[in-house]
């Protein structure tokens, strides 16, 4: 039967057509981006932050669930535990980055750094040898933590029980590494700009793009019929209730980042929404208060939205879309204070959530779809939601 | 789902004969004598309150310990620290309702009691904050003669309206919960004041399937509306400080701050509660252990995630390169005056708390009231540090000074803590303590029976 | 003016029946099935009583989804708009420029507005429930039964009342009793009931 399944057009032949879409996608890109190099590395970098933050809050779910034993999520926990097991590849499509840094990053060109009374101060920990080892270590604890947890997912019941056990201290590594990556990463792109909450803001917009496809994936595989167990629509009905509950917290984190620097009107902190309301980003920022809050908190309220299957799928892959345009936002008008929106940036991100989606489906094909190991397989499939 | 996790968190040979019998007869017994010792106590801490706000009034403010440059010292920090105790009720009830965690039906009751007591007292303190309590009204956006409005735009506004709305919302979320048991208690009733009291509290309910189910859908929906008003709460009680251009205050992470202190702070409380109610009670089969157990692993998360919020703010004050910042958040804090307050605030809500590792301090009664004790005491200091730390010492080295409470103040906060432990010393007397409803309908026996 | 309107209302208060059929059940299980029976003999004025809510009651008993959530729904959102809008009037009615901020802005007013938003939404969650479930009704005629106590202990009952045209009290009662019931039949005696006290 598992044969079946894997030899399905989905989980056979469709993987590997769509990493090799994205494949394509990113080398027309590279091909674009020779005429103007720089706009090329900015799509490059958000394309792979939105990538490496779609594993990075799949790991947070997986974590979070393991904390509190979740029993719901069992049934579809493969979705996710594939999503997180992405991370060597992002780490060898990292190495563009690495060595253009000094054009993305305004400290690691150590020329400008030096003149600058901020950046100045902070070249011991933001230089070009130790963000390199330091996120060579995040994503080595990342990956770390995904693989324990798919292992245990694959064993069964003696390393279920001490991945419990383990998951406190992992998500306190992974509360740091994935704050201080959002710190590396993201924020040190905006110059001197600093939030104390961007590290909060960063995971929790990522578990909602994680969650996002985690959703659309799972109402799709339910769609072609290729679970072969009874996962439907209480499994997807509480998947959507924690997409909904994240994405209003994203939305209070993000409104309240806004409202304390609006408050405050330091020019130090302004500047990064200042960028962000002219030149064109300010449709971009608009797009993301309707779509990634206003539109989805009404259209998604009630319990029927959230149970039907089609409305449910879509409101998956409208939230993947929605970060991946909160991921461009955080990212590119750091460098481009001009909206630039063109083949290049289309084609990065497509070719970059065409790898991960393709990356997802291609790990579902090769082991079970169900934790058949998971002595709390059957309670899961037996869940069912409360009048 | 729910069911088989249930039925580890009570005791699966109670009946829901006996289970009404062991929650109604204390509120109907006669007092035992620690009750009445206890609220003899409790009371007169409390008269110490209106002792020393009566002498407030009478002299003025100039009795309190402010003076420049710190206006706000333990009339904010009690507030804040009031407030912070106060968020667990009602985040306890409304956040594991929603995601259908079995082991609050035991201890919601206690939880949301010390919610509105908490806020209770941290309301008396802007009250009297504001000098003239007798013009507070004009918080209120009234048409008046002179035809001026509230700053809207103002943070305080939406402070003020923060407080209200968590304290009235609290309290019809406690009602709503409490309305079946109330019923039963006008069941049991065998005098007629208990009768007409309950009864009248109690609004005529008589458990009909029709009521069930839209209580059902009204309890859900308080649930809906208790979890992001926690969290709007939480950020706007932030919003006292966070708005302003202070380091130390201005920090775009104080929404979160507060939430994780805030729950910390209430479910080291609540843990004491728990313990304090079920030896004086006797409801050891109704407050478990493993309820114990899951209290303590719920404070440890939230004081990780305060530990989390110190570290950031530690690195981002380096990271920004402002040398205010970095005095304010590193050297003065670290080596300050106020040094000795920040360690033990560091000792109390980072070193201690994580015993709550290790099995034994999660499930043993003393040792876990220990480490309560202390993120309490820790919490407290948090408060300081935050108030007086970031005031005292400004941008301007001449305008430096320091802050020490007077008696009066000092006076004023145990006079709260006599009204809280007032107030629920008559809630364990008059009141179900838990849930009777929801424990019962939690009871493996309660279902067996029932259709599909 | 105001009386007839006040007339018209008082018919949708809740009111006591004057006749009832109270049965009590042995457990869970038979007040389900009975219920469901009751349900499909065509009667309708009629309810379950349990001191916690059955899984499956509501079901056999037909009961539609609450309309509640819409109530609270719409409270709540012409609430947040209507305090917005309110607000945005008073900042332009009495202009005032703290810490160069502009006159008008929305961001600063939203805290507020979601605070007040809480509080009717909640008001409306508490009132609307007891609407809908017909309370506060202080006094009904069940309450004279002492056994009807029970219902809030441990007790399962269903109450069949007597105000239905096509009432059968001995069709109904023979039904109860088939289903383990055991059931009296409880009777206004005075115009106006008092409240008993046991």
């Amino acid at each position: 039967m598992s044969e079946g399944r894997s030899s399905h057009f989905i989980l056979g032949r469709l993987p590997l057509s769509l990493m090799l879409a994205g494949v394509l996608a990113l080398v027309l890109a590279v091909a674009l981006g020779t005429v103007e190099i720089k706009r090329f590395l900015v799509a490059w970098q958000g394309g792979w932050t939105f990538a490496v933050s779609l594993s990075i809050g799949a790991l947070f779910v997986l974590l979070f669930a393991s904390l509190t034993g979740s029993t719901w999520i069992v049934a579809v926990r493969r979705v996710g535990e594939s999503l997180s097991m992405l991370f060597p590849l992002w780490a060898v499509l990292a190495i563009p980055i690495l060595l253009s840094a000094p054009a993305l990053y305004p400290w690691a060109d150590t020329e400008r750094a030096a003149h600058d009374p901020v950046l100045v101060q902070r070249l011991a920990f933001m230089n070009l040898p130790f963000f390199s080892l330091r996120g060579l270590a995040y994503l080595g604890v990342f990956f770390g933590l995904a693989l324990l947890l798919r292992r245990s997912s694959l064993a069964g019941r003696p390393t279920i029980d001490r991945m419990r056990f383990l998951a406190g201290p992992g998500m306190v590594a992974f509360a740091l590494c994935a704050t201080f990556a959002a710190f590396d990463w993201v924020m040190s792109l905006a110059g001197t700009w600093y939030s104390t909450i961007f590290g909060i803001y960063f995971f929790v917009g990522a578990a909602t793009g994680a969650l996002g496809l985690w959703l659309f994936l799972t109402a799709l595989l339910e769609r072609r019929g290729l679970w072969g167990v009874p996962v439907g629509v209480e499994h997807r009905h509480d998947l959507a209730k924690y997409l909904y509950t994240l994405t209003l917290f994203w939305a209070h984190v993000a409104f309240l980042q806004f409202l304390l620097i609006w408050y405050a009107k330091l020019p130090e902190e302004t500047f990064y929404y200042a960028v962000r309301s002219r030149y064109g980003w300010e449709w971009v920022t608009g797009a993301l208060m309707v779509g990634h809050l206003l539109l989805p908190i009404f259209l998604f309220m009630g319990r029927r939205a959230k149970r039907s299957l089609a409305l449910g799928g879509f409101f998956g892959l409208w939230m993947l879309l929605m970060h991946a345009l909160d991921v461009w936002w955080m990212t590119a008008p750091s460098n481009f204070p001009m909206r630039r929106l063109g083949a290049v940036e289309i084609l990065c991100f497509l070719g970059f959530g065409l790898l991960a989606v393709g990356g997802v489906l291609r790990l579902l094909g090769r082991s079970p779809l169900v934790p058949d190991q998971d002595p709390r397989l059957e309670a899961s499939l037996k869940l069912r939601s409360e009048p | 789902m729910s069911q088989a996790a249930a039925e580890a968190y009570v005791d699966p040979s109670l009946t829901p004969g006996e289970l009404t019998r062991s929650i109604a007869e204390p509120v109907e017994a006669r007092p035992p004598r620690w009750w009445m010792v206890g609220a003899a106590g409790a009371a007169s801490l409390a008269l110490l309150f209106v002792g020393s706000v009566g002498w407030l009034f009478w002299k003025g403010v100039g009795v309190w310990g402010l003076g420049s440059p710190t206006f706000w010292g333990f009339d904010i920090i009690n507030m804040v620290f009031w407030v912070g105790i106060a968020h667990t009720g009602t985040a306890v009830t409304s956040f594991m309702t929603l995601s259908r965690q079995p082991w609050k039906n035991g201890i919601n009751r206690i939880a949301e009691a010390m919610t509105i007591f908490a806020v209770l007292c941290a309301a008396l303190f802007p009250l009297i904050h504001v000098g003239r309590p007798w013009l507070a009204y004009y918080f209120f956006p009234l048409p008046n003669s002179m035809g001026i409005w509230p700053n809207f735009k103002g943070p305080i506004f939406a402070d003020f309206f923060a407080l209200n709305t968590y304290l009235y919302v609290s309290a019809l979320f406690w009602y709503l919960g409490m309305l079946p048991d109330l019923a039963a208690l006008r069941d049991r009733a065998t005098n007629k004041i208990a009768f007409w009291a309950y009864g009248l509290l109690a609004l005529g309910w008589r458990g009909g399937a029709r009521q069930w189910s839209q209580y059902q859908k009204a309890y859900l929906l308080m649930a809906a509306i208790g979890t992001p008003l926690v969290l709007s709460v939480c950020a706007i009680v932030s919003m006292t400080f966070a708005p302003s251009i202070l380091p130390g205050w201005h920090a775009t992470i104080f929404p979160l701050y507060f939430l994780t202190g805030a729950l910390a702070a209430g479910f080291s409380m609540l843990g004491m509660l728990a313990v304090f109610t079920r030896s004086f009670f006797g409801f050891k089969r109704l407050i478990t252990e493993k309820h114990l157990e899951t209290i303590n692993k719920w404070t440890l998360a939230c004081i990780l995630g305060v530990a989390y919020v110190y570290l950031v703010e530690f690195f981002i004050a380096w990271y920004s390169g402002n040398l205010y910042e970095r005095f304010t958040i590193i050297h003065n804090r670290l080596g300050g005056p106020y040094a000795a307050i920040y360690w033990t605030m560091l000792a109390c809500n980072v070193l201690i708390p994580q015993l709550f590792w290790l099995k034994r301090f999660r499930t043993r009664q003393n040792l876990m009231v220990f480490v309560c004790l202390a993120i309490t005491v820790g919490m407290w200091c948090e408060r300081f540090v935050i108030l007086v730390l970031s005031v005292h010492r400004d941008f301007l080295p001449g305008s430096w000074g320091m802050y020490a409470p007077s008696l009066v103040e000092v006076a004023t906060f145990l006079g709260t803590i006599g009204i809280f432990l007032t107030m629920f010393l008559a809630f364990l007397k008059f009141l179900p303590v838990i849930s009777m409803a929801e424990v019962k309908h939690s009871l493996p026996s309660s279902h067996a029976g029932s259709a599909p | 003016m105001s009386a007839p309107i006040l007339k018209r209302l008082r018919q949708f208060a809740p009111r006591s029946p004057r006749t009832l059929l109270l049965a009590e059940f042995p457990d869970a299980k038979a007040l389900v099935a009975a219920a469901g029976a009751l349900r499909g003999a065509g009667v309708r004025r009629f309810d379950a009583h349990s001191p916690w809510p059955i899984e499956g009651l509501g079901r056999a008993m037909g009961l539609g989804e609450s309309i509640l959530p819409w109530i609270v729904l719409g409270v709540g959102l012409s609430t947040f708009l209507g305090f917005l809008a309110f607000m945005a009037w008073a900042s332009l009615d009495y202009p005032t420029v703290h810490s160069g901020k502009p006159v008008l802005s929305i961001w600063p007013l939203i805290p507020a507005a979601i605070e007040v938003t809480w509080m009717a939404a909640g008001t409306a969650a508490l009132v609307g429930f007891m609407a809908l479930a017909g309370l506060p009704l202080y006094y009904h005629l069940a309450f004279r039964s002492p056994r009807f106590k029970r219902a809030s202990d441990d007790g399962f009952f269903i109450t069949v009342e007597g105000d239905d045209p096509r009432f059968d009290a001995e069709a109904t009662r023979a039904l109860l009793e088939r289903h383990g019931g055991r059931v009296e039949r409880l009777d206004e005696t005075s115009a106006k009931g008092a409240p008993r006290h046991g």
